[in-house]
C-alpha cells in the first residue's frame, strides 16, 4: 500500500477509505501488476522546461508533475508539490513519449533448428516473446523511445502486434494495449512457402480459408443440426475481422513491389491495410495517397544500390563520374526523403526501427529524414501523437496532458535539427531513467571519421574471416581498399553522419557494397556481394595510425 | 526518355487542332509512334521485303509499305542497309523473378505465381534488349512435378512492372519431369515423387482432383440453381459452395484449355507418358520443354499435336541429355512439329539469333524457318500470336533492327523497340561496360 506523502495524497488515501466497496470492486478488477504501475514509483516535477506538448501552445518555461505512473499537471504556473523530486528543466525539453511504431525491441524469438514455422501465427500475440529486461530495450530508451509497437517480421500471418512501454517490472505491467494489429509480411518459411511467390499464393488462400471458415461458423451458429461442425482453428479464427474488411492488417513491405503486392492482395480480398517498413514509399507516393492507410515507416536507411530502380539510370549507360555522383547524390537525398514522401502524400506518417540492425542510428537518421524535407514538428508527431491515434491509445498517450500516461522524452537540445542534441532523460509510466551525453566523435566535422586502418571480422559462409580495410576521407568522400582472403577490392563512397556507404566492384563478379554505421572506432556493417547475398562485417579502428596517407613511406 | 520529351509538345499541337481545326484521322502524336524507314522488313509470316517503312501508330503497326508518311513529330529511324525483324520472344526463361524460382517445399504447387514474384528491375532485361528480345515467358523452376503459373513480360525497361504485362496473354503452368523432380525429392526426405513413376502417378492423382473439384462446383451450381427456384418456405437452409482451392483451380485452369501446359521434359519414354495422360484429361497438347529426345518420337509428338521449345545444340551435359542431337530441330520441322529455340538463362538470351543460326548450320534449314523459333513459334507456344512474333498490321510495334541480316555471323542489334518505344539504342549505350550484375536467380540448371 503506498504511504502518504503529502496532505493530497493523504486526501486521496482518506477519500479511498470512505469508498471502501467502489475501491474493492476495482481491486477486484484491476490485475496486481497494473496496482503497482499505478502507485509505484517516486513523483517527479521537472521545472523551468521548454514543455511541447503537442496539446495547445509550447510552454516555453513550465513544470511538468509526474505522479503515479500519469502526469499529473504541467504548465508555466504549476508549482512542484512538496512530496516530489524537482529537477532543473532549465535548458531541457520535454516531449511526450516517442513510440517507436514499428519494432523487434525486446523480442527474443527462438533461432537456429528451434526457429518456430510463422506461415500462420494469427492467433499468437508478440508479447508471447517479448522480455521486459532484454538488453536491448536500454539502447532503444537511449533513443528517446518510451513506448513500441512489438510485430515479429519473420512471418507471413506473424501473430498480432501489441504496444509495449519500453520500462517496467514484467511484461504484463508494461502492455499498453495487446492486440493492436495483425500482422502479414513477405517473410518465405522453412517448407512452405519457401519462395516470395509462395508466400503470396499461401497469403491468398489463408484469406480464402478464413471467409469460408466465418461462413461455416455462421451457418453452424444458425442451424447446427445436421450439419458436420467445423474444426476449431485458432488462427483462422484470429483473421476473421480481417477477412471481412472489419480490421486493418499490417503489411510489412520493402520495396516498391511489395507495395503493389499488398495493395493488390486487399483489394482482391477487400482488406483494410496499415503498412510497415515502406522503405521505397517515396517511389510509390501516388498509391499511398490512393490507398490512404497509414504508413510507419522505417529508418532503416537502405544502401541505393538495393532500392529498386538503381540500374534504370545506371546500367550500360556512358556517365562520367560527375554524372554518377549526382545519381548517388539525388538516391541518397531520395532515401532519406522517404518519410517527407509519406507525408507528402497526406497520409498518417508514424516513425519506427522496425529493420534496423541497431536502434543506435534511430535519431539520427530521423535527423537526416527532416533534413531531407521532412518538417520537424511533423517528425515530432510521427514518433507521438500520429502513431497514438493509429494504434487507437491517443486517450493515454501521445500528448502532454493530465492524466495521461507519464511517458515523457526529455532531450537536451533540438534532436530533430542539433546534432549535438541527445536525450537527457526518459521516463515511462513514471519511472525516470537518465543519459550520459553521448561523446564526440573521434574527429571534428559533422560527418564523422572514417579515415585510417580498420581491423575487419567478416562473416563469410558463417566464418569469421579477418581482414583490413584501409580508408582516407576527404570531408564527406571516403577511398579505400578493403583486403580479405588475399583479395583487394577498392571502393569509393561517402561519410555522412557517422553512415558510411561505398561502392566497388568485383572482377568477374560485378558490383559490391560496403555500408557500415561507425561509432568512434567501431564500426558495423555489411560487405553486399552481388549475386553472392552479403556478408556481416565489423571492424576497430587500428590504433596510433594516422591514417593511409602517412603509410605510403617504408 | 528523349524521344517522349520530343513527343511531349507534339502532343499538346495535335490535341488543339484535333479540337479547333477538326481535321479528320489528325491523331495526335503519342510517344508510342514510329516510323521506320527503309529497311529490309523480315516480316516472317510474309517474307522479306527490302527497302520498306513500318509505322508504328499508338504502339500497333499501322502500316507496311514504301514511302510511307508519317503524321509531322512522329520520330522517323533510318533503317536503310539494315534489317527490320519481330522482335524476338524467348519461351523459356527465369529472369526478372524475385526471392526464388521453385517452390521446392512440396511436389505440387500450381497455386504459385511467378506474376507475385516479378524483379522488373533485373539488369538482365537490359542485357536480353541488347540480343533483340523483347518479350520473355519466366517461369517457375524445374523442382516440381506441378510447378507455378508462369508470366509473359515485355522487357519495358524502366517502367514499374504491371506495365510490362500482356493483359489478354493465357495463363501456363510448368510441369516437371525426370531428374530434377527426382533430386529435389531426395534433397526432401518427406517429399514425393521420388521415381520417374511416381511422376506420373502424381500427375494423374493431381487431375482427377481437379476433375472432383470441378465437379463439385458444377453440382454446388446445379443445387443452388435449384434452391433459388425452390418454395421459399419449405427449401431450408441454402446449399453451402464447396471451398475456394487456389491449388485446384489453377489445374482446372488446364482441363478447361485456359491455361496452357508447359513440361520440362528430357527423355521419349516420359513425353510419350505425359502426353498419355493429357489425352486421358482430355488436356489440349502444350510445349515441352528442352525436349532433347523428342525426335526418337517426333511422329507421335506431332500426331498428339505437342510442340516443343528446345535449346540449338546443348548435349551431354547430364545423364538425361546424352542422346540428345543438333539434328532435332531439322527432325521436328519434317515432322510438322512447331519449335522454338529458348535461352533458359540470362546469359544465352543475348544471342538467341545466332542460337537461330544452328539451324541452318546443321541439316540446312531453311532461314525463314530457323527465325520463326525465335518469334512466331514462340509466340504461338505463349498464345500470343495474334499481338507479336511477326511484323504485320495490327500487331505489337515490337521490332529489333540488326546490322546485317540476323543469321548472318556479323549481325547485331541496333536497336530494339517495344509498341513503337525505344528502349535499346546501342549509339547511347555503353554496351563494353564491365559493369555487370547477375540476376538473381536468374539461372537455373537446365
Amino acid at each position: 500500500m503506498p504511504r502518504p506523502h503529502s496532505p493530497r495524497d493523504r486526501w486521496t488515501f482518506t477519500r479511498g477509505m470512505l469508498c471502501m466497496p467502489v475501491a474493492l470492486a476495482i481491486l477486484i478488477l484491476l490485475s496486481p501488476s497494473t496496482l503497482q504501475a499505478q502507485y509505484e514509483g517516486r513523483v517527479y516535477a521537472i521545472t523551468g522546461a521548454r514543455l511541447v506538448t503537442l496539446a495547445g501552445v509550447v510552454v516555453e518555461k513550465g513544470t511538468i508533475v509526474i505522479r503515479g505512473g500519469l502526469i499529473e499537471s504541467l504548465g508555466a504556473d504549476v508549482v512542484p508539490p512538496a512530496d516530489a523530486v524537482v529537477m532543473d528543466g532549465d535548458g531541457l525539453t520535454v516531449y511526450p513519449g516517442f513510440i517507436d511504431a514499428f519494432s523487434q525491441a525486446g523480442l527474443a524469438l527462438p533461432g537456429g533448428n528451434n526457429r518456430e514455422y510463422a506461415g500462420n501465427l494469427a492467433h499468437r500475440l508478440a508479447s508471447e516473446h517479448f522480455k521486459g529486461d532484454s538488453q536491448d530495450l536500454p539502447e532503444y530508451r537511449k533513443q528517446g523511445l518510451t513506448a513500441a509497437l512489438i510485430a515479429r517480421s519473420d512471418g507471413v500471418f506473424g501473430g498480432q502486434a501489441v504496444l509495449m512501454n519500453l520500462m517496467g517490472e514484467d511484461v504484463a505491467s508494461m502492455t499498453v494495449k495487446a492486440p493492436v494489429v495483425q500482422v502479414m509480411g513477405y517473410q518465405s518459411q522453412r517448407g512452405y512457402p519457401g519462395t516470395l511467390m509462395a508466400v503470396v499464393a499461401h497469403q491468398r488462400q489463408t484469406l480464402i480459408d478464413a471467409t469460408y471458415h466465418d461462413m461455416l461458423l455462421t451457418r453452424y451458429r444458425e442451424a447446427p443440426r445436421g450439419m458436420a461442425r467445423p474444426p476449431a482453428d485458432p488462427d483462422l479464427e484470429a483473421l476473421l475481422t480481417v477477412a471481412r474488411g472489419e480490421a486493418p492488417i499490417l503489411g510489412i513491405v520493402k520495396i516498391e513491389n511489395d507495395f503493389k503486392r499488398l495493395r493488390s492482395l486487399a483489394r482482391d480480398h477487400g482488406l483494410q491495410f496499415w503498412i510497415a517498413g515502406a522503405s521505397e514509399a517515396f517511389r510509390v507516393s501516388d498509391l499511398l495517397r490512393e490507398a490512404g492507410a497509414p504508413v510507419l515507416v522505417s529508418m532503416d536507411f537502405p544502401a541505393i544500390t538495393d532500392v529498386t530502380g538503381y540500374q534504370f539510370d545506371r546500367a550500360y549507360k556512358n556517365l562520367t563520374d560527375e554524372e554518377k555522383k549526382a545519381l548517388d547524390e539525388r538516391d541518397r537525398k531520395a532515401v532519406h526523403g522517404n518519410a517527407a514522401a509519406v507525408f507528402q502524400a497526406g497520409v498518417p506518417l508514424a516513425l519506427a526501427t522496425g529493420g534496423m540492425s541497431s536502434p543506435a542510428s534511430f535519431l539520427k537518421n530521423v535527423r537526416l529524414a527532416v533534413e531531407a524535407g521532412l518538417p520537424a514538428e511533423e517528425a515530432l508527431k510521427a514518433l507521438t501523437l500520429n502513431p497514438a491515434k493509429i494504434f487507437g491509445v491517443a486517450d493515454v498517450l501521445g500528448t502532454l496532458e493530465p492524466g495521461k500516461i507519464a511517458n515523457l522524452t526529455v532531450t537536451q537540445g533540438d534532436v530533430f535539427t542539433a546534432e549535438d542534441a541527445y536525450v537527457a532523460h526518459v521516463f515511462v509510466d513514471g519511472r525516470k531513467e537518465t543519459f550520459e551525453k553521448p561523446r564526440a566523435p573521434t574527429a571534428g566535422g559533422g560527418s564523422g571519421m572514417a579515415a585510417g586502418s580498420w581491423a575487419l571480422s567478416v562473416s563469410l559462409g558463417g566464418e569469421a574471416v579477418a581482414g583490413t580495410l584501409e580508408l582516407t576521407q576527404d570531408g564527406e568522400a571516403v577511398t579505400g581498399t578493403l583486403s580479405v582472403q588475399g583479395q583487394r577490392l577498392d571502393f569509393t563512397g561517402t561519410i555522412l553522419a557517422g553512415a558510411l556507404e561505398m561502392t566497388g566492384s568485383i572482377p568477374d563478379l560485378g558490383s559490391a557494397t560496403l555500408t557500415a554505421t561507425i561509432e568512434g572506432d567501431r564500426m558495423t556493417g555489411s560487405l553486399g556481394l552481388g549475386p553472392m547475398g552479403s556478408a556481416a562485417l565489423t571492424g576497430t579502428r587500428t590504433p596510433g595510425d594516422g591514417g593511409s596517407e602517412r603509410r605510403a613511406g617504408p | 526518355m528523349s524521344m517522349i520529351r520530343k513527343a511531349i509538345p507534339w502532343t499538346f499541337s495535335g490535341l488543339l487542332m484535333a479540337l479547333l481545326v477538326i481535321l479528320p484521322g489528325a491523331a495526335p502524336v503519342s510517344a508510342q509512334d514510329l516510323l521506320i524507314r527503309g529497311g529490309t522488313v523480315i516480316t516472317i509470316t510474309n517474307g522479306d521485303l527490302p527497302d520498306t517503312d513500318v509505322l508504328i501508330r499508338n504502339g500497333k503497326i499501322a502500316e507496311i509499305g514504301q514511302n510511307l508518311t508519317a503524321p509531322e513529330g512522329v520520330r522517323v529511324i533510318d533503317a536503310r542497309g539494315r534489317f527490320v525483324m519481330p522482335g524476338i520472344l524467348d519461351s523459356h526463361s527465369h529472369m526478372g523473378i524475385d526471392r526464388g524460382l521453385n517452390e521446392g517445399s512440396r511436389s505440387v504447387v500450381p497455386e504459385v505465381r511467378i506474376a507475385d514474384a516479378i524483379r522488373h528491375d533485373d539488369p538482365a532485361f537490359f542485357t536480353a534488349l541488347a540480343g533483340g528480345v523483347t518479350t520473355i515467358h519466366t517461369m517457375h523452376g524445374s523442382a516440381n512435378t506441378i510447378g507455378g503459373q508462369n508470366e509473359i513480360l515485355k522487357l519495358k525497361w524502366g517502367r514499374p512492372w504491371e506495365d510490362l504485362l500482356i493483359p489478354d496473354a493465357p495463363m501456363s503452368l510448368k510441369l516437371a519431369l525426370g531428374e530434377n523432380v527426382r533430386r529435389s525429392s531426395s534433397d526432401n526426405p518427406t517429399r514425393y515423387p521420388r521415381s520417374r513413376s511416381g511422376v506420373a502417378e502424381v500427375l494423374r492423382e493431381s487431375f482427377q482432383q481437379a476433375r472432383n473439384y470441378m465437379a463439385a462446383w458444377e453440382r454446388f451450381e446445379a443445387d443452388r440453381a435449384a434452391w433459388d427456384r425452390a418454395n421459399r418456405r419449405t427449401r431450408g437452409l441454402a446449399p453451402l459452395p464447396p471451398k475456394r482451392d487456389l491449388q485446384l483451380e489453377a489445374l482446372a485452369d488446364v482441363l478447361t484449355g485456359k491455361s496452357i501446359l508447359r513440361v520440362h521434359g528430357y527423355r521419349a519414354d516420359e513425353m510419350a507418358m505425359v502426353m498419355e495422360v493429357a489425352n486421358e484429361f482430355d488436356i489440349p497438347p502444350g510445349v515441352f520443354e528442352h525436349a532433347l529426345d523428342a525426335y526418337k518420337i517426333a511422329p507421335e509428338m506431332a500426331r498428339n499435336g505437342w510442340a516443343t521449345s528446345v535449346f540449338a545444340d546443348s548435349w551431354g551435359y547430364k545423364i538425361e541429355a546424352y542422346e540428345a542431337i543438333p539434328y532435332k530441330m531439322l527432325i521436328h520441322y519434317e515432322h510438322g512439329i512447331r519449335t522454338s529455340i529458348n535461352s533458359d538463362s540470362a546469359e544465352r538470351v543475348r544471342r538467341l539469333f545466332q542460337e537461330a543460326a544452328r539451324g541452318v548450320k546443321y541439316g540446312g534449314l531453311p532461314e525463314n524457318e530457323c527465325l520463326k523459333m525465335i518469334t512466331i513459334n514462340a509466340a504461338m507456344d505463349l498464345g500470343i500470336e495474334h499481338r507479336v512474333g511477326s511484323i504485320e498490321v495490327g500487331k505489337d510495334g515490337d521490332m529489333a533492327i540488326f546490322s546485317h541480316y540476323p543469321l548472318h555471323t556479323p549481325a547485331r542489334v541496333e536497336m530494339t523497340i517495344i509498341e513503337g518505344e525505344v528502349f535499346f539504342d546501342r549509339s547511347q549505350t555503353h554496351v563494353l561496360a564491365t559493369w555487370t550484375q547477375e540476376p538473381e536467380g536468374g539461372e537455373e540448371r537446365p
